[in-house]
């Protein structure tokens, strides 16, 4: 554990703000037809995006807020104006960007992430994609990783056409109906047949402006026996209004292929999280997530998982930590369509100072997928005793040849473990952060270096609240 | 003579069910060696416990003094910084804690210095020597799938790498096996003579004190200290038992 | 929420989980698709109750008054912090929920008071074996009520030809004073064409304790239902639950303890057979309030699928908000392990017989806990014989 070696991260540093009155262009705050045709000529859509925005529209408007989870009435819709974009064209350098930007990404610390030799970051700001950058040796490998408004206009136009919201319907619930109506920005990236990106794949999402929705459109492709490990990063100010986030991630893992998909959400704590991630994977495939649920005020975050083929294969490691005024409902989704898919699902949840952490899941075998193996493994801890923690995972197996086993426990630090570390020496407070910590440990195992030790320090953080 | 290291003085101490520790008094001397023998529940952990400051068990009487200062007060944390050690007889695990980055948290705690690094490692591999574990254990999860001689040994490495000045050690003996007991015994060896640290050993048998210069026994009775006497005394004990003490202390 | 095939016809959702999940899988509830009209009036006649035993009847609305007059008087919540709001709260709880309480008020029957006084430890068990003819269509009430560190167990049995249909509805609500203790068994043995409700609330006062002993063997359409609020410090709840779905049938169990009181404990283990069409949905709820220091509450199920495109529907869910509490959840869900084969095919026995073997096992040993020798004996051989190859 690389404990000593973290920098102290300054809690305030998330919570600044730009000048908003500069370069800035805001729309209406409702959502209306003319909105979305705005959006949409803003964009230069081809004609099906057009068409296709408007019809998420209507299903938008025809659809009603989830009934059985957290309550998010304090979201008022008609009043958060769904699109922000900066004036800033895309970059290929860092040098390029503006000064403001420039600095709230240091802040956040992605140039030093740049310079540790990573492949690619695209880095939205805002709603729009601002910076953009791909390590040629990965390109040279024909790993295409753009912004995807460049994607939906350009070279790969119909393999988005092909793909785009085809996995996460725009019927599937309200906010990714939504999220069709008004998307903006994003990352596109194809890895084509049998290539394998040594290095992972980063983008960075941050929402700025007051009120401001965001919406981005993540679609990655790994072809035939390819490989990739793709980083979504997230941090945004602190500000009164409500905001939302209803991103939408679609990931196509292809024969023999396998994908590694990690975020470290830490939204700011007025942020509404409603966003939709969702994987297939065929013959052989394997599709793995690295999930840490930090921030924001509300979230319902499933990243589901398909596993179409047979003998495809998923890993899901969660985290989530709910402190004060947090109600963060996340968990997973199996459905095991194809013969000897198997799945395994570990998560841990933290609540502390009144937060309220939900683990929801769902296993669903199908009658086809004969000889399924799923497991749940899913861990609790109660910090006090203002806090809430329920688990709430559901199994639906249609088939006899299958074998689900789920292990569910919860508990709190226990006080003897925290006498026998206060007996070496270590403060209580200290005590109860390295249990933590060390409960935390099967996560953070999981994902790089720096990002083990981004993850530690925001734990650290949320422990220093005691 | 200059004041003892450890001075207890008429100490009670309760848990939730009653009082479990009555009028103790114990002083212990800068690199003297106590023996703390009694039958089963006569409450040799508790007072263990107790001079620890486990909040599971509230000093209801007394006083602790750690080299002239009032410790009965102070939480766990501080008494180790004074000097202090326990050796738990069943030592927690701690998933996900590995160690090495526990004793180094531990020792930057204690000394509140940052680490050097280098020398930390060379001492815990020399000592991960001494104590014949091996090397591999300083990554694994702290207690987390160790065997009980493991533990145990881990517990001496965590001794002698926060060289405190008073161990209190509780059953480190128990259920190991003949080279275990010898590998211990070595650490303990190390820790008495070469550091001239003060032990308060809880045991049951003789094996683990062979190789160390006992200077005084005692005998703990119902929360009572019954009697006090020299090495010979726990060979007395291991020939004839308790009864006479307990005889004695229900007044027979 | 109600669904209505037909405007005359409201079908029943009995067994709602307090904190409910995604809609489409289906699982917040569970709705009866058979007749639920009712012909028949069950009498019921004891002729020796054990000493210190009383019965007496009462109206729907007089059993309503006395259970809020004599149980441990809780708060009613509507709302789970953070959630919606739980269906339909009823001032004293049970597994079924409010539809089903609605459905015994609007029969007209009247409930049956069975009341032990203080410090009395009835030697012999109650027995009350139900026998239902082919279309009879019968519903009971029952209050239990156990004074201070009294005893006393209930043995209930419902049982028809194999081949008869028809309906069985029981609602037991038990009430448990200070150091009382009640074993509580329910043994359905229903013919293939019965749909067979039976729901329970218990609630506890300080050191009181229940066990519950609940096999649901036969029917067509099966659910069981239990709260139990364990109020008092101490309390303790311990089921053992056993279930068989062959062919098509259905079988659909929610079970839900509130753990209030300090130091309570909660054990609760559900094992089940499935083969052919056979479907189940089993949510089984424990739930630690703010106050439970202490308590444990643990959970295990076991389901062997034998075979079919079975549908097994399993809700294991643990609400807490408190911090000092120790909860378990395991399930286990699938054929009988290769290892296991392996193992009894090495000792000659086949895969057939080794399936047998497992299931006699497996709800033996929740059989085993029934203290009534003949009822071991029945429940043995009804297994025999729906398992003959």
């Amino acid at each position: 554990m690389a404990d000593q070696e973290i920098r102290e991260v300054d809690r305030s540093l998330y919570d600044f703000k730009d000048d908003e009155s500069q370069g800035f262009f805001r729309m209406k705050e409702g959502l209306t037809r003319e909105i979305v045709e705005q959006i949409s000529q803003d964009k230069n859509d081809p004609a099906w995006m057009h068409d296709f925005r408007l019809k998420c529209l209507e299903l938008y408007n025809n659809m009603s807020v989830p009934n059985w989870g957290p309550s998010i009435d304090g979201l008022d819709m008609d009043h958060i104006s769904n699109y922000v974009r900066s004036k800033t064209d895309m970059k290929g350098s860092w040098n390029d960007l503006p000064d403001d930007i420039k600095n709230t990404f240091e802040k956040l610390g992605i140039p030093q992430a740049e310079r540790e030799s990573l492949a690619g970051v695209g880095a939205q700001y805002d709603s729009e994609l601002v910076y953009h950058n791909l390590q040629q040796e990965v390109a040279d490998q024909g790993v295409v990783y753009t912004g995807f408004e460049d994607a939906v206009n350009g070279e790969y136009s119909e393999m988005v056409k092909e793909y785009f919201m085809k996995l996460v319907p725009p019927t599937d619930h309200k906010f990714a109906a939504l999220h069709g109506a008004v998307w903006s920005g994003g990352s596109f990236v194809y890895v084509p047949k049998g290539v394998h990106v040594e290095v992972p794949l980063q983008s960075y999402f941050r929402l700025n402006a007051k009120g401001a929705g965001q919406f981005e459109h993540t679609l990655i492709i790994v072809d035939e026996g390819a490989d990739v490990h793709f980083i979504e990063g997230c941090s945004a100010p602190k500000y009164n209004t409500a905001n939302l986030h209803a991103g939408c991630v679609e990931l196509y893992v292809k024969k023999n292929a396998r994908l590694r998909y990690s975020t470290i959400e830490n939204w700011s704590k007025n942020m509404y999280n409603l966003n939709t991630k969702r994987a297939i994977v065929e013959e052989g495939g394997t599709m793995e997530w690295v999930s840490g649920s930090f921030g924001s005020h509300v979230s319902y975050l499933y990243p589901t998982t398909i596993l179409k083929g047979d003998g495809s294969h998923c890993e899901f490691t969660g985290i989530t930590f709910a402190g004060n005024g947090q109600n963060l409902d996340t968990g997973a989704k199996m459905i095991h369509i194809g013969r000897e898919t198997s799945s395994y699902i570990n998560t841990k949840s933290i609540s502390k100072d009144g937060g309220v952490s939900t683990y929801r899941s769902s296993i669903q075998i199908m009658p086809t997928a004969k000889k399924a193996k799923a497991s749940v493994d899913c861990a609790s801890l109660m910090l006090d005793d203002q806090s809430r923690s329920d688990t709430i995972p559901a199994m639906d197996i249609r088939t006899a040849d299958a074998d689900v086993g789920h292990e569910a426990k919860i508990g709190r630090i226990s006080d003897e473990a925290v006498f026998y570390l206060m007996s070496r020496g270590i403060s209580e407070s200290e005590a109860r952060a390295m249990i933590v910590s060390g409960f935390a440990d099967p996560v953070s195992k999981e994902l790089p270096l720096e990002y083990a030790a981004e993850m530690n320090n925001l734990i650290k953080l949320e422990m220093e609240g005691m | 003579m200059s004041q003892p290291l450890l001075q207890v003085r008429d100490l009670c101490a309760s848990i939730e069910e009653g009082e479990l520790l009555h009028h103790v008094n114990l002083d212990i001397n800068a690199g003297e060696t106590h023996v703390l023998m009694g039958p089963n529940g006569a409450g040799k952990s508790t007072l263990g416990y107790t001079l620890m400051g486990n909040p599971g068990y509230t000093v209801t009487n007394g006083t602790i003094t750690l080299d002239g200062e009032d410790i009965t007060n102070l939480s766990t944390d501080k008494r180790a910084a004074r000097g202090m050690f326990l050796s738990f007889q069943n030592p927690l695990e701690v998933p996900g804690l590995s160690l090495e980055a526990f004793l180094r948290n531990a020792i930057r705690q204690q000394t509140g210095k940052p680490l050097k690094i280098f020398q930390f490692k060379k001492e815990l591999e020399a000592t991960m020597d001494l104590l014949q574990m091996d090397a591999s254990y300083a990554d694994r999860d702290l207690n987390v799938g160790f065997s009980g001689g493991e533990k145990k040994k881990a517990e001496i490495l965590q001794l002698l790498m926060l060289n405190p000045k008073l161990a209190i050690l509780d059953e480190t003996d128990s259920g190991l096996d003949v080279d275990a007991v010898r590998t211990v015994s070595k650490g303990i060896e190390e820790f008495q003579k070469k550091r001239n640290g003060a032990l308060l050993v809880i045991t049951h048998s003789t094996k683990i004190l062979e190789s160390l210069h006992v200077d005084y026994t005692h005998v703990l009775v119902k929360g009572k200290l019954v009697h006090t006497g020299d090495a010979s005394l726990v060979e007395e004990i291991n020939e004839r038992g308790f009864e006479q003490f307990v005889n004695a202390a229900a007044g027979k | 929420m109600g669904k209505y095939e037909d405007k005359s016809v409201k079908k029943m959702q009995l067994g709602h989980i307090p904190a409910i999940t995604w809609n489409r899988l289906g699982m917040n509830a569970g709705t009866v698709e058979g007749d639920t009209s009712l012909n028949t009036h069950i009498e019921t006649k004891f002729e020796a109750l054990p000493e210190g035993v009383t019965v007496s009847e009462l109206s729907y609305a007089e059993a309503q008054k006395w259970l809020l007059a004599n149980a441990p008087k809780e708060e009613a919540e509507s709302v789970v912090a953070g959630k919606f709001p739980m269906y339909h709260p009823q001032k004293f709880a049970t597994g079924l929920g409010q539809e089903f309480d609605d459905y015994l008020k609007d029969s007209g029957e009247k409930i049956e008071l069975f009341e032990i006084g203080d410090g009395i430890t009835a030697r012999d068990a109650i027995r009350w074996d139900m026998d239902f003819r082919n279309k009879n269509k019968a519903i009971t009430g029952q209050l239990v009520h156990v004074g201070r560190n009294s005893s006393l167990t209930l043995i209930m049995s419902y049982r028809s030809d194999k081949e008869a249909e028809g309906l069985s509805a029981v609602s037991t609500k038990v009430v448990l004073e200070e150091g009382a203790k009640l074993t509580l068994v329910k043994v359905q043995l229903l013919g293939g064409g019965f749909l067979h409700m039976d729901d329970i609330g218990a609630a506890l006062r300080e050191d009181a304790s229940m066990q519950l002993v609940q096999l649901e063997l036969g029917g067509k359409e099966t659910f069981a239902g239990l709260q139990a609020e364990l109020v008092g410090r101490n309390a303790g709840f311990d089921a053992k639950v056993g279930y068989v779905a062959l062919e098509d049938h259905r079988v659909d169990i929610n079970y839900n303890v509130v753990q209030r009181g300090r130091k309570t404990n909660c054990e609760m283990t559900f094992d089940g057979v499935l083969q052919d069409a056979a479907a189940k949905r089993l949510s089984d709820t424990i739930d630690f309030r703010r106050g439970s220091r202490g308590s444990v509450g643990h959970e295990k199920e076991n389901v062997l699928l034998l075979g079919g495109d079975i549908i097994n529907q399993s809700l294991p869910v643990i609400l807490c908000e408190e911090e000092d509490m120790e909860g378990t959840h395991g399930a286990t869900i699938g054929q009988l392990d290769d290892d296991m084969l392996f193992y009894m095919a090495s000792r000659g026995i086949d895969e057939k017989t080794a399936q047998q073997i497992m299931v006699r096992a497996r709800l033996g040993a929740v059989a085993r806990e029934i203290p009534d020798e003949n009822l071991k004996t029945e429940i043995h051989d009804y297994i025999e014989e729906a398992f003959r190859a």
